[in-house]
This record gives structure tokens, C-alpha cells and sequence, in this order.
């Protein structure tokens, strides 16, 4: 069992969403207005320097398919994006029980 | 940007609320009244009193003064005027303006109510009226025919006045010439001598003769019956059967010592319409009512009346002031839709974009159809200076959404889709677009609150600004967002595949416009690193642009070609009705040549003139038909009339908020006539000769020839005459006294007793005349000759007598032909102060003169409270007290260019220009903001200063270019001042043009390196210490 933790752009909701439905995956938790910096991404701090903030999805995969599945949509989907500052991230880590 | 996340998460939600602000806004369109001017209260009450009979003097004495008494001590008086002439008191008392023109207008009438007992009884009661700017004739009409002037002037005054009087907004109707109705009793002055009687007894006998006196009910058993005695004459002729007296019990008839006959009234007044004799009617408005309107509907009127009357009867439109409010209305809506489709042209060119030019376009009508709303509910008209204020908003309402379009179409360019570049580039941009507005706000607010007259005059251009570009606002960040995120798309790949002439203009301007963003580049670079070279340049240019000031002119405000202008007459002192016609006559000859005269008006006498006083109103083709303008028309007239005798010839420019007097205008006040008149007669040669005036005269007028009855009191006394009844005695028998009314159907005419013509025409005349004495001799009355108790002389007596602030005052006035007001006024000054003057006497420059000194003051003053509000919102936005400086010193950079353009337009420096100097203060602080906001953004990123600077100035030249070259474009139809009336606003639109491009190119270098400057002053001990207690720390 898996977990991810997907970290985008605000303005990118409707792309992660659209991918999701794409998948089938219709289970998620949302954080909303989260302030995030990466080493390649941009910062979105919700300061006039960084304006916007990230969200954060979290997606627990009992099957690992599915993730493999979404991984390869989200490199799809930072192909489409020109900013370097808005690529999406996904942070994978192992999950061990769901109760 | 909380607003524009809602509104392009919920469009619908969205464009609902434009859609209702769009229904309301017409709606309100639909209600808002259409003026020239807004209608500004100025607290100003009129005394009007009648004592017919009295020459100046006595009028000065016995009622001008003792009503200077009464009002004075009212609350809030600003200062008194009168004019004493025959037959007229006119007391003007000025208010302070905040004032309540009402309730200043009842204190008046108390104080006057209160020594009523103390004014001459014979005066007619004084007329109190509220000073109203709109109760000037709106309208005026002629009637002629082939009838007499006599049924022509009652068929006017029956029908047609009393047609127009009852439209709905008309206050008054007033006729001007034409001959009314009179019964005429003359009298021989022999005959009545012989039947030993006095004009007394025959205006008695008259008047008591004619009467219908209600006796009352008689109750006859069941019925009552109405008691009526029928003494009223039924026909002119009965008169001669009036018995005046029963001497030895023979009657004396009327007939018997004079005349009866149904005449026509001395005519004080006369109006001809090219040469043609006619009557006048002058049509006034009620006060808030609307000009366009009733003149609509007085003109339907006449199209029926037109039917019902006579074929022969000719009703002529003279003036009709709507005409130019609509022409003028037109051609500002011309402004505006002109100068708003040339800002889409600048907006389509550089983002070439079809969507997103249609956009950015849309906030345009969004705003200006919502800034009506408020404009209804502040009861706004659309008149010059609210439709003005449209006008020049067109180039700023677009503003807001270029610059949040521009940001989200480069966020598009960097692969973000419509709706992602929607989001972040309104947070990204929403607070400098806020700050651009709100500094404008900020700049606009003290405009409309400025003191004064002319600050009440802009109070409705200065609000109307304000809340158009707090809609635009609004609209940026509800209407622009929502449609970029749902229609928006990138265009450029289209553009490079279909090469067709247009997109090849495109696609070149805009590569043009990148070559230009990386030269500007390098530029840029280059004053950073050469920072006292660009300051000493600046400082250099801005000195220049001083000097270049002192090359212009000052005027209150720019004279507008209204294509009508007014020749005033002033016949010599004693002259005729006829004389005063015939020189008339003269002067109408010479317009009727002129192919550019479309129609002469005269009147003489009208309202409160005396018959030596005629205003001649030439109406003239419209100004695109004719190669002159009205004043080289004037010009030339000017010269022709120097050979017309027996009148002081002058020109009135139409009235403007400046009013409609001679421009020059100098108030001599003293105590002293005589020293006075000699004071007066010093500066009116100093007026003369000033280089450009023309038309100087003065208030003191020639002198009227007037005869002189001196009684001897102790004579008078012995022989039992009674000083009040010889005057009113010499009254009746020379101007007469309307002793009772006549009624011919339902009109009611009055029935006038006077010598006969031949009895009254010389001074002989005069000596002949005879007094009843009260006392008799036996039982038998006995008449004395006026010769007897009094000596008649002739002299010479002022036409009127002016006072200012209880004073007496001569007034020096004059027109300008090729000077400016303020020019002109300078040079008198520095004579008049070289004149030795007595204590208690003084020279004032008042009129237009004095309210653009008071007017340039208060605009100064609002000029620095503009700069000061603009530093509170900029130090507010950038939380910095510093970084407001570096912005604010594009402002300086800005006059260079607005005096440059006002010189090169060949405008002077008016209320209306230093306008747009204060607007350009707003304006210029807008592409400071863009560049200092994007700076701070980029060192807060972890660049340097350099870097910084040298990134933001090309990142933000594009949306600077796009809303200056907006501004400047949408401000070209007002520039260049074709329209009707469009010179009045020219020369703001050349100020602002001339700013924005000097100040924009100059800021471009200016702001960044004084900001780079004072960053480093900030790392000086003192001033460091200043700005780190207050500023945020930047690396």
C-alpha cells in the first residue's frame, strides 16, 4: 500500500482533477491555500514576491497500479506546463495500514 | 484577489452583476437631464425697486442706500453692489458660498419688510429674488405679421405667452418691444387753466368714475338678488362724458378740456429681427429644470400655434439655447466613442489579440454606462462638465483592464491555460492595479471638493471621475477576469501562419515594439550606471519647462466660438427710443452684409435696460460653414463701428461659467464722486492703453441732461403748495399716472392721464404748468404756476450711480482682442500701482479677473493637496515612506511636457488646463507604480538592485506603453477641439497628451534611478536611520 501527496499550483485544480477523473480515483483528502517553496518549483507563499498558494491532495492507493497510472500522468501533465515554477509534485511514500 | 477568484469560479454570478450594473446605468441614462453647465447654487439675492419718476440720485438716496442698511447686517454677507439709475434701485447682495441662497433670500425680505415705512411711498414694493445662473432666457422668439404692432403685440401677449407659459419647466415668459394697448387721456394745459382745475381733480374724477362696486344681497321675500353698481365705462368713448368738475353747477367734461383715445403705451422697449419690426418673447426656464426638454417642448408648441394663428403671423426661433447643449452633448459622446475605439486600436496593436482586445474594450461602456447610476443619484446632469469628465476618464476606464489583461495574456504565453492565467495574474497585478486607481481617486476627490465658485463648477467632473474609474476598477476584476478564463486564447500562432497585410502590420509593430523593449533595455542599463547624468538632465529639462512657462498666457477659461455673438449699444445719455433705434439700425446694416450672419436680433430697453441701452444678437452660420472664426469676425466689426456716432460700441462674449461681462473689469471705489470720476477716468486710460484692450468704457456713463425743478420752500409755503404734491403733480402731467383699468373683453388696460404732447415738449412747457393750492381764496380753489414757487434750470447728473460694499464705485471694463486675461490684467496692475490714491479709495480688479486669481489659487492649493493624497495612497500601497518619492518625481517630469503641448496648441494657461495638470499627477503615477511595484517584487525574490531594476523597466514597458498610449489616443478627439464648444475643453486634453508623453518617456529612466538613489541614501547613517525605522529592509 501506497501514499501519495500530490503539491500544485492553485490555478492547476482543475488539470489534477481532470486527471483524477481520468483514473477513476474519487477518493482524496484536500488541503487548500498551503504555502510551499521547492528546489525547482516555484514558491507560492501568498506574499506579494510570491503570490498564489499550493494545494495538497493526499491519496492513499491500495493497489500500486493505480499509482504507477497517475505518476505517469502527472510527468504527462508537467510536459504541458512551460513554467518551471508550476510543475506539480507527487511525493510517494509507503503506507501501512488503513483502518 | 478575492473578488476576481469568485468571479471567474462563479461567471454567471459574475456577469450578472455587470448585467444588472448595465440595466440600471441606462436606466439612470435614460433619467439624467441634459444642461450646459451644472447648476450651481450661488447665494446671490436681487433687490429690485421702482420708484418711477426718480432720476438716480434721488433713487440713491431714498432707496438704494436705505436698503444697503437694512441687508447689511444679514449673517454671511460677502459684499454689497447696487446700480442707481431712473426710475430703478437694483441692490445685489453676495453671500458667502456656503450660504443658503433660500433662507438668505427671507432674511433679506425680513430686513426689508422692516423699513418699508422708511423707503418712498410711491416706490413700487421691492422685488427680493434668489440669484439664479439658470434664469437667464433659455429661449427667445419674434412674432411679426402684416398686422398692426399694437394687434400683433396683443395676440402675443394673449396667446402665444400664455401658450408657453403653461409648458411644464417654464418659469416665466417675458415680452420685449411691441406696442401695447393703452387708453390716453391728454389733456390741454390752457384749458384746464381756465376751468380753474388741476391735472389732480381729472386723475380723481377718472378714477372714480369707472368703478363696479358689489352692493351686497337684497332678499326680495323668497329670493336673494346680487346688489352690483355698474359705473364701469363701456367703451373708450364714454370717457368724454366724465364730469371733472361742477363750477356755478355747470359741469366740466373731459371732453371738454382734453382728448380720449384708445393709443398704445410710450414704448420703452422695441426688438426687430433683421431689420424687421417684431415682438419678443424671452423664454425662462424654472430652476433644475430641463433646457433640452422644455426647449423641445416650447418648439412643439410653436408648431402648433403655427396652424391655429394667421398665416400672416410669423413666429421666428431667435435663440434657442438647446441647440448648442445638444450639439455640445454630441459632439463630447463623439469624444468618447472616438477615443475609445482609438484606445482599442493601441490595445488590439500590441497585444494582437483579437479576444482579448474585445476584453479589455468591454470595461469601457461597462464603466460608463455604471457611472451613471451614481451620476442620477447624486442628481448630476449631463452638461460640459460631467460629460468632460467622461471624456477624459476613456483612456483611464480601459487602464485597469489592460494592464490585468496583458499580465494574464503573458501568463498565457508562458503555458498556462485561460483559466490558470485568469487566477494568477489578477493576484499577481490586483494590488498595483488598485494602487493606479486609487491614486487617481485620490487626485479627482480634491478636484471635485476645490473651493470656490469654480470648484462648485467642478465638483460633478471631479466625482464623475472618481466613480467611473472605481467601476472600471471593479469591472477589472470581476468582467476581465471571468471572460479571459472562459474565452480567452493565444492568437500568435495564427498570426504567424496567415500572413495577410493586417497581420503583417501586427506581427511588425510588434516587433518593432521588442526591438524597442531591448533597446530600452540597454538604455536603461546605461542610466543606472550613469545616475547624476540622468538626474542633472531632468533637473535641466524641468528648469527649461519652467522658463517655457513664463512664455504662457493665463485666461480664466478658454473662449468658445458659440456661433453667436452680442453687440451692445450704449446710446448717449438722453437719447430717444428713436435715436437709439437708429443707431441700431446702423449696426444691424453692417451684420445683415455679412454672409457669416444668418440673423440679427435687437432689442432696446429689455428687462431692467433703459431705452439707451440695445444688446444686438448676431447669430452666425455654423463654424464649419464658415472660414472666420466669431472673434476675427469681431475683429473686423470692431473697425467698422468706430465710425458710427452717438454710442459706445461694444462686444459681449456669450456667457460662459465666466459669466457673459466684458472680461476686463476694474471696480474704482471712493466716497467722493468728483475724485472718484477723476480716479476712474486715470485707469480707464491706463486700460486703453494696455496692449489688446478694446471696447473700454465705464459705469459712470456721459452724463444725462436732466431738467432741474428747485422749489423755493418759504413761496411754496405762502402760496400753499405742498412740496409731494407739486412732484407728483409734475409726475402726472408730464409721464403721466394710469388712474384706473379699462376692460375690453377680458383684458384689462390701463387708463392713463398726462398733458398733451404739445403741453409737455420744452421748458417753457414746464413754466406754464399750474399747481393747486391748498388754500383758497374766498370759497374758490386757485391754481399757482409752477414759475411761482419753484425754479426750473437744466444741469448735467449722472445716468447711474454703482457703489460696491456700501461704497461708490466706478466700474472700468473692457474686451480683449489678441491678449490673454491674465497678460493683460498684469500690465494694468503694474500702472494702477503707480497711482497716488487717497485714503478711503482703492482699485480692484474684480469680475473674471478676480475669480481667476481666487479660481488659480484654489487650484494650486488643490494641486498640492492632490500630491499629498496621491503620497498617502502610493506610501500606503508600497508600506514605505520612502519609496513614494522615487515615484512621485515623475510628477515635475509631466509639466514639461503639458506646458510644451499648451505652447504648440497656442492655449494659455486656464482653469481648465491646470485641470489637466492636477488629472496628470494621477495619470503619471501609474507607470511609477508598475515599475517600483515589479522592482520591489523582483529584489524581494532574491535579485539585487541592479538586476532588478534593469528587469522590471522592460517587463512593465509594455503594459506602460499600452495605458499611456491608451490615454493619449483616447484623448486626441478632446485635444484637438473640433465640436461644439470643444475649444473649452481642448486644452486639458493637450496638457494631459503633452504629460503623459514627456513624463512617460522620462520615468522610464527618472524612477529607477532615483529609486536606486534613494536605496542609497538609505545606507547613510541619518537618513538610513530615517528609512530603516519605517521602511522594510530590502537586500
Amino acid at each position: 500500500m501506497k501514499i501519495a501527496f500530490i503539491i500544485y499550483h492553485e490555478v492547476l485544480e482543475d488539470r489534477i482533477s481532470e486527471a483524477l477523473n481520468g483514473l477513476n480515483i474519487d477518493y482524496f483528502t484536500e488541503w487548500e491555500n498551503v504555502k510551499g517553496k521547492g528546489h525547482k518549483t516555484g514558491a507560492h507563499l501568498g506574499t506579494r514576491p510570491y503570490p498564489g498558494y499550493n494545494c495538497v491532495r493526499m491519496i492513499a492507493f491500495p493497489e500500486e497500479q493505480i499509482l504507477h497510472q497517475l505518476i505517469y500522468k502527472i510527468y504527462e501533465l508537467n510536459e504541458q506546463i512551460e513554467k518551471d515554477d508550476d510543475k506539480i509534485r507527487l511525493f510517494q511514500m509507503p503506507l501501512e495500514r488503513i483502518v | 484577489m478575492k473578488l476576481a477568484d469568485v468571479s471567474i469560479k462563479r461567471p454567471v454570478f459574475a456577469s450578472m452583476m455587470i448585467f444588472a450594473l448595465i440595466v440600471l446605468g441606462l436606466f439612470s441614462y435614460l433619467k439624467l437631464n441634459v444642461d450646459l453647465y451644472p447648476d450651481v447654487d450661488i447665494p446671490f439675492v436681487v433687490v429690485t425697486t421702482a420708484l418711477p419718476g426718480a432720476g438716480p440720485e434721488q433713487i440713491e438716496t431714498d432707496v438704494t442706500k436705505k436698503i444697503e442698511d437694512a441687508v447689511n447686517p444679514v449673517a454671511g454677507v460677502d459684499y454689497i453692489q447696487s446700480t442707481s439709475q431712473e426710475n430703478l434701485s437694483l441692490v445685489v447682495i453676495a453671500f458667502k458660498l456656503e450660504v443658503d441662497g433660500k433662507s438668505a433670500a427671507q432674511d433679506c425680505r425680513e430686513k426689508i419688510a422692516a423699513i418699508r415705512a422708511d423707503l418712498p411711498a410711491e416706490i413700487k414694493d421691492p422685488v427680493i429674488q434668489r440669484y439664479d445662473a439658470q434664469s437667464l432666457p433659455i429661449f427667445s422668439i419674434t412674432v411679426s405679421g402684416n398686422k398692426s404692432p399694437k394687434d400683433i403685440t396683443t395676440l402675443t401677449k394673449d396667446v402665444i405667452k400664455k401658450r408657453l407659459e403653461n409648458i411644464p419647466g417654464v418659469g416665466s415668459v417675458d415680452l420685449v418691444g411691441g406696442a401695447e394697448k393703452e387708453v390716453q387721456i391728454e389733456i390741454d394745459a390752457a384749458r384746464l387753466q381756465a376751468y380753474n382745475l388741476s391735472i389732480q381733480d381729472v386723475i380723481n374724477s377718472v378714477g372714480s368714475q369707472n368703478v363696479e362696486i358689489p352692493g351686497g344681497n337684497l332678499t326680495e321675500g323668497s329670493r336673494q338678488l346680487l346688489l352690483r353698481t355698474m359705473g364701469k365705462y363701456k367703451n373708450v368713448e364714454d370717457f368724454n362724458k366724465v364730469i371733472v368738475a361742477s363750477p356755478n353747477g355747470k359741469p366740466v367734461y373731459l371732453s371738454d378740456i382734453g382728448n380720449v383715445f384708445d393709443g398704445i403705451k410710450e414704448q420703452t422697449s422695441l426688438t426687430r429681427v433683421n431689420g424687421k419690426i417684431a415682438v419678443g418673447l424671452n423664454i425662462i426656464k424654472q430652476s433644475g429644470s430641463n433646457t433640452v426638454k422644455v426647449a423641445k417642448e416650447v418648439n412643439r408648441q410653436l408648431d402648433i400655434l403655427r396652424k391655429e394663428l394667421p398665416s400672416d403671423i410669423k413666429i421666428n426661433i431667435a435663440q434657442d439655447n438647446s441647440i448648442f447643449i445638444k450639439d455640445s452633448v454630441n459632439d463630447v459622446i463623439f469624444d468618447i466613442f472616438y477615443g475609445g475605439l482609438l484606445a482599442v486600436i493601441v490595445i488590439y496593436l500590441f497585444l494582437a489579440n483579437f479576444r482579448a482586445t474585445i476584453i479589455s474594450a468591454l470595461a469601457l461602456p461597462s464603466s460608463i454606462i455604471a457611472s451613471f447610476i451614481v451620476m442620477y443619484a447624486l442628481n448630476f446632469t449631463l452638461n460640459m462638465m460631467s460629460l468632460l469628465a467622461l471624456s477624459l476618464a476613456v483612456g483611464l476606464l480601459i487602464d485597469d483592464a489592460i494592464v490585468v489583461i496583458e499580465n494574464i495574456y503573458r501568463h498565457m504565453n508562458e503555458g498556462e491555460t485561460a483559466m490558470e492565467a485568469a487566477k494568477s495574474a489578477s493576484n499577481e497585478i490586483g494590488l498595483a492595479v488598485m494602487a493606479t486607481t486609487f491614486t487617481i481617486v485620490a487626485v479627482f476627490v480634491p478636484v471635485a471638493f476645490m473651493p470656490g465658485i469654480v470648484g462648485r463648477f467642478f465638483y460633478q467632473f471631479g466625482i464623475t471621475v472618481s466613480v467611473a474609474v472605481l467601476v472600471s476598477l471593479f469591472v477589472a476584476f470581476t468582467l476581465t477576469p471571468m471572460l479571459s478564463s472562459r474565452w480567452l486564447r493565444r492568437e500568435d500562432e495564427e498570426l504567424k501562419k496567415s500572413r495577410n497585410w493586417f497581420n503583417n502590420i501586427l506581427y511588425y509593430f510588434n516587433h518593432f515594439f521588442e526591438i524597442l523593449n531591448s533597446k530600452y533595455g540597454l538604455a536603461l542599463k546605461w542610466s543606472l550606471l550613469h545616475r547624476k547624468t540622468v538626474v542633472f538632465g531632468s533637473i535641466i529639462i524641468f528648469i527649461f519647462s519652467f522658463m517655457l512657462m513664463g512664455l504662457l498666457g493665463t485666461q480664466f477659461f478658454p473662449e468658445t466660438d458659440q456661433n453667436q455673438f452680442t453687440v451692445t449699444v450704449l446710446a448717449a445719455p438722453g437719447s430717444s427710443l428713436e435715436q437709439t433705434s437708429n443707431i441700431c439700425s446702423q449696426i444691424e446694416d453692417v451684420l445683415s452684409r455679412r454672409k457669416e450672419v444668418e440673423t440679427v436680433l435687437t432689442t432696446i430697453g429689455s428687462g431692467n435696460d433703459p431705452i439707451t441701452t440695445a444688446r444686438i444678437l448676431a447669430k452666425l452660420v455654423h463654424k464649419k460653414d464658415r472660414k472666420l472664426s466669431d472673434k476675427e469676425i469681431i475683429k473686423q466689426l470692431r473697425s467698422q463701428f468706430k465710425n458710427i456716432p452717438g454710442a459706445e460700441i461694444a462686444f459681449l462674449p456669450p456667457g460662459g461659467p465666466g459669466g457673459a461681462e466684458k472680461p476686463v473689469s476694474i471696480s474704482v471705489r471712493g466716497d467722493d464722486q468728483t475724485k472718484l470720476t477723476i480716479l476712474a477716468e486715470k485707469v480707464e486710460n491706463i486700460v486703453k492703453s494696455t496692449k489688446g484692450t478694446v471696447d473700454v468704457g465705464n459705469s459712470l456713463e456721459l452724463s444725462k441732461p436732466e431738467v432741474r425743478i428747485k422749489i423755493d420752500r418759504e413761496k411754496a409755503s405762502d402760496l400753499g403748495i405742498n412740496p409731494l404734491l407739486l412732484a407728483s403733480a409734475v409726475r402726472s402731467m408730464v409721464d403721466g399716472f394710469v388712474t384706473t383699468q379699462f376692460q375690453e373683453g377680458d383684458e384689462q388696460i390701463d387708463v392713463r392721464v398726462r398733458l398733451k404732447k404739445d403741453n409737455r415738449t420744452n421748458l417753457n412747457d414746464l413754466n406754464m404748468l399750474s399747481v393747486k393750492s391748498t388754500k383758497k381764496i374766498g370759497n374758490q380753489d386757485f391754481l399757482v404756476p409752477l414759475s411761482d414757487v419753484a425754479s426750473i434750470d437744466q444741469g448735467l447728473g449722472p445716468s447711474q450711480i454703482k457703489r460696491y460694499s456700501r461704497q461708490k464705485e466706478i466700474r472700468v471694463s473692457a474686451n480683449l482682442s489678441d491678449a490673454l486675461l491674465g497678460n493683460a490684467l498684469g500690465d494694468i496692475t503694474k500702472e494702477t500701482s503707480k497711482l497716488k490714491l487717497e485714503p478711503g479709495y482703492s482699485i480692484n480688479i474684480v469680475g473674471q479677473g478676480q475669480m481667476q486669481g481666487e479660481a488659480f489659487m484654489n487650484m494650486i492649493l488643490t494641486l498640492i493637496l492632490a500630491i499629498v493624497f496621491v503620497y498617502i495612497v502610493l506610501a500606503a500601497q508600497f508600506d514605505s515612506f520612502i519609496h513614494p518619492f522615487s515615484i512621485m518625481l515623475a510628477l515635475p517630469m509631466s509639466i514639461i511636457g503639458a506646458v510644451l503641448f499648451l505652447l504648440i496648441f497656442g492655449s494659455a494657461m486656464s482653469v481648465i488646463a491646470i485641470v489637466g495638470i492636477i488629472m496628470l499627477m494621477g495619470l503619471v503615477t501609474k507607470n511609477g507604480i508598475l515599475l517600483v511595484d515589479f522592482t520591489n517584487v523582483l529584489r524581494d525574490r532574491g535579485l539585487n538592485r541592479f538586476d532588478a531594476l534593469s528587469k522590471a523597466g522592460p517587463t512593465r514597458l509594455r503594459p506602460i506603453l499600452m495605458t499611456t498610449l491608451a490615454m493619449i489616443f483616447g484623448m486626441i478627439p478632446v485635444a484637438l477641439g473640433l465640436g461644439e464648444g470643444s475649444e473649452f475643453r481642448a486644452p486639458m486634453g493637450q496638457a494631459v497628451i503633452g504629460g503623459l508623453v514627456t513624463s512617460t518617456l522620462l520615468t522610464l529612466f527618472v524612477v529607477p534611478v532615483v529609486y536606486s538613489i534613494l536605496d542609497d541614501l538609505g545606507e547613510k547613517k541619518l537618513f538610513g536611520l530615517i528609512v530603516r525605522l519605517f521602511s522594510k529592509k530590502k537586500k
